[in-house]
């Protein structure tokens, strides 16, 4: 989103001198609306005020989530100190992980079959991708509930991870096939010609072209695993509860500031990840990443 | 046959179908060692698959591919003795123009040294020693397409093939380019299989040339063959400007339809009452009131176009029937003495530039 200053001075490209046009000045076919900077601060404000006092209140010495009394770590140190927490932090980046890991993997080779495979089965398998991103998160959770009682299975953190990875295949796939279709054939061809087999040529060729996006939609899904509740919720089993559960539990006996403090270190995380993934493209000379971020 | 180089590559009756398509159709080539050999034709007529057919990337449905002697129709394409240019040049964007230089000898376990030492001097041959670290993106399309070439030389292979590799670059960087090119394959000496649909690219370059029109070969032979003596209609209209003449054959001369006259021409291959086309060069015809020899017909100027060095005359003979003729602006000709619009004149050439061809 471009902020540039609008020119301040705009001298009437119509008007002769003397000329009385009833405005201060004529109007332009692309002219930026003057509250354009105005209203991007809302936005701007509207997105990251409630994050912010989130942020804020972490920090309060006081109890209290309206009066900030003052600077204060009591609420991290409280964090840091209750194993359960910790314990959920653990589960809920262990979910995310072994989910990045697996729907990566998958997604991407959907992604190859989708755009290669010279098959009939590649557009209803395309529309059978796409139906599980839009279809509702509650109906799929709930049906994996009833899909994993009904077969015997004990819900778990394997549970979870499973209904992680189905709604994060969709994820992978959509932005590996972008990559791939996007891809010249030639490239690969050129290795082959150039002296590599077939596997050379993925490992050499495709795969370090595929990187920046692999790891875009890796990060992606992470995030995404990583603050699931609804499939989280219905999928998992009695063991630690993944994080975003433990914190609907601790609302049950009334919001703490402790969970301002959690909220704080989850932000953290995530953006940790995003700007470590970025980091590493920019040093790559690898614009890929940026574009497919923004 | 005894007496020219033997062939490196025979493309043998080869048919090529995708679908309903045929794309080749029962081509036969035989190119020579060291040859600078063009494939000519409009988009579709079935050059590029012939070159993936060489290459390996496509696979013939009939006949049969020799390199250097061998079929080498099970033969994989990272185990054939050819390197390709591509049009899209195809460069590892991941990879410095170094690395790709030596992508293909790192894969053909050539030793480290040995490595260095083929890398630079192809990177020298081809102007770009001090690029040697830059990536593709950092280098401009000629520098590209340099990299592209010296990735696919640097193997040595026996046949090189290019696939319209100047097709993406500025008219000027392409004359510059094609000389350039010419130079280098005279340097390695290596089979150079060169696609393009410029028939004026393929004349520049070319030893021989092979024009192809919807999966049939429709010529093959040199530049001047090709030019002089076009086989067929397709050949005479695509190389170069063609005036095609429709007529009936009848003794030692082409009746022509649109006037009637009776022109003098070389129709020992056709009897007598054939329906025929009379194509006669622009610059072989002479425009002169009073022509002294050779075959003339007469006709109104209706066109003149200066084009710097020549000047370019449309001439109508009949209704709808015009000749192009081309007179350069030679050191005696004056601007005043140039042909004006609307006057009447006649056109002649030598019945040996007259030459008949199937309608």
């Amino acid at each position: 989103m471009s902020v540039r200053a609008a020119p301040v001075e705009a001298r009437p490209l119509t008007a002769a001198p003397g000329v009385r046009t009833g405005r201060a000045r004529p109007p332009r076919a692309f002219d930026r609306p003057r509250f354009l900077k105005v209203f991007t601060g809302l936005v701007y404000v509207y997105f990251f005020v409630p994050i912010l006092i989130v942020f804020w209140f972490s920090f309060n010495s006081a109890r209290s989530l309206q009066v900030f009394r003052s600077f204060s770590l009591t609420w991290y140190r409280q964090f840091f100190h209750d194993p359960a927490i910790i314990a959920s932090l653990t589960a809920s980046i262990e979910i995310a992980f072994v989910t990045m890991v697996v729907s990566s993997l998958i997604g991407t080779l959907l992604a190859f079959g989708l755009v290669r495979a010279r098959t009939r089965l590649a557009r209803p398998t395309d529309v059978l991708m796409l139906l599980n991103l839009v279809s509702p998160e509650i109906v799929t959770a709930i049906a994996f509930l009833l899909l994993f009682t009904q077969l015997g299975i004990t819900l778990s953190i394997g549970t979870v991870i499973i209904g992680h990875v189905t709604f994060s295949i969709a994820y992978v796939t959509i932005i590996l096939r972008g990559r791939l279709s996007s891809m010249n054939r030639e490239v690969e061809e050129a290795a082959l010609d150039l002296g590599a087999t077939n596997l050379q040529a993925i490992r050499l060729v495709t795969l370090p072209l595929l990187w920046p996006a692999i790891i875009a939609s890796g990060m992606l899904v992470f995030v995404m695993s990583f603050d699931d509740f609804i499939t989280t919720y219905f999928t998992t089993g009695l063991g630690v509860q993944p994080l975003p559960l433990r914190i609907y539990s601790m609302i049950h006996f009334g919001v703490t500031p402790e969970i301002n403090a959690i909220g704080t270190l989850m932000m953290v995380i995530t953006i940790a990840i995003v700007l470590a993934a970025i980091a590493i493209f920019a040093r790559q000379h690898n614009r890929q990443i940026v574009t497919l971020l923004e | 046959m005894s007496l020219s180089p033997p062939t490196t590559v025979h493309v043998d009756r080869v048919v090529k179908r995708f679908g309903p398509v045929t794309a080749v159709n029962q081509l036969d080539l035989q190119i020579r060692k060291g040859e600078f050999f063009s494939m000519l034709g409009p988009s579709g007529c079935g050059k590029t698959t012939t070159l993936r057919i060489i290459a390996g990337f496509e696979q013939p449905d009939e006949g049969d591919v020799y390199l250097e002697g061998r079929p080498v129709a099970s033969v994989p394409p990272y185990r054939r003795n050819v390197n390709t240019v591509f049009q899209s040049y195809a460069l590892f964007e991941h990879l410095t123009a170094w690395e790709n230089v030596a992508f293909g000898l790192r894969r053909r376990r050539v030793p480290e040294p040995e490595i260095r030492k083929r890398v630079a001097d192809m990177l020298e041959l081809v102007r770009l020693k001090g690029k040697a670290m830059a990536r593709p993106r950092q280098l401009s399309g000629g520098q590209q397409q340099r990299v592209a070439l010296a990735r696919a030389l640097v193997n040595l292979p026996a046949v090189l093939l290019l696939d319209e590799p100047l097709g993406a670059l500025d008219l000027q960087l392409r004359k510059q380019m094609q000389i350039e090119l010419k130079q280098i394959q005279r340097t390695v000496g290596i089979t150079f299989v060169y696609v393009t649909h410029d028939q004026e690219e393929a004349l520049t370059m070319s030893d021989r040339i092979a024009v192809m029109n919807d999966g049939v070969l429709q010529q093959c032979g040199t530049p001047e063959e090709i030019y002089e003596r076009p086989l067929n209609a397709f050949v005479a209209g695509f190389i170069g400007i063609s005036n095609l003449l429709p007529g009936v054959v009848e003794d030692h001369a082409v009746r022509l339809q649109s006037t009637g006259q009776l022109v003098p021409a070389d129709v020992a291959a056709y009897r007598p009452g054939d329906p025929v086309l009379l194509c006669v060069r622009p610059e072989k015809l002479r425009l002169e009131p009073a022509p002294e020899s050779g075959v003339s017909v007469e006709g109104t100027v209706v066109e003149t176009v200066y084009l710097g060095t020549s000047t370019q005359y449309l001439v109508e003979l009949a209704p709808g029937v015009r000749l192009t003729a081309i007179e350069n602006n030679v050191l005696t000709a004056r601007p005043e003495d140039r042909v004006q619009r609307g006057s009447r004149l006649r056109v002649s050439w030598l019945p040996e530039h007259g030459r008949v061809l199937q309608s």
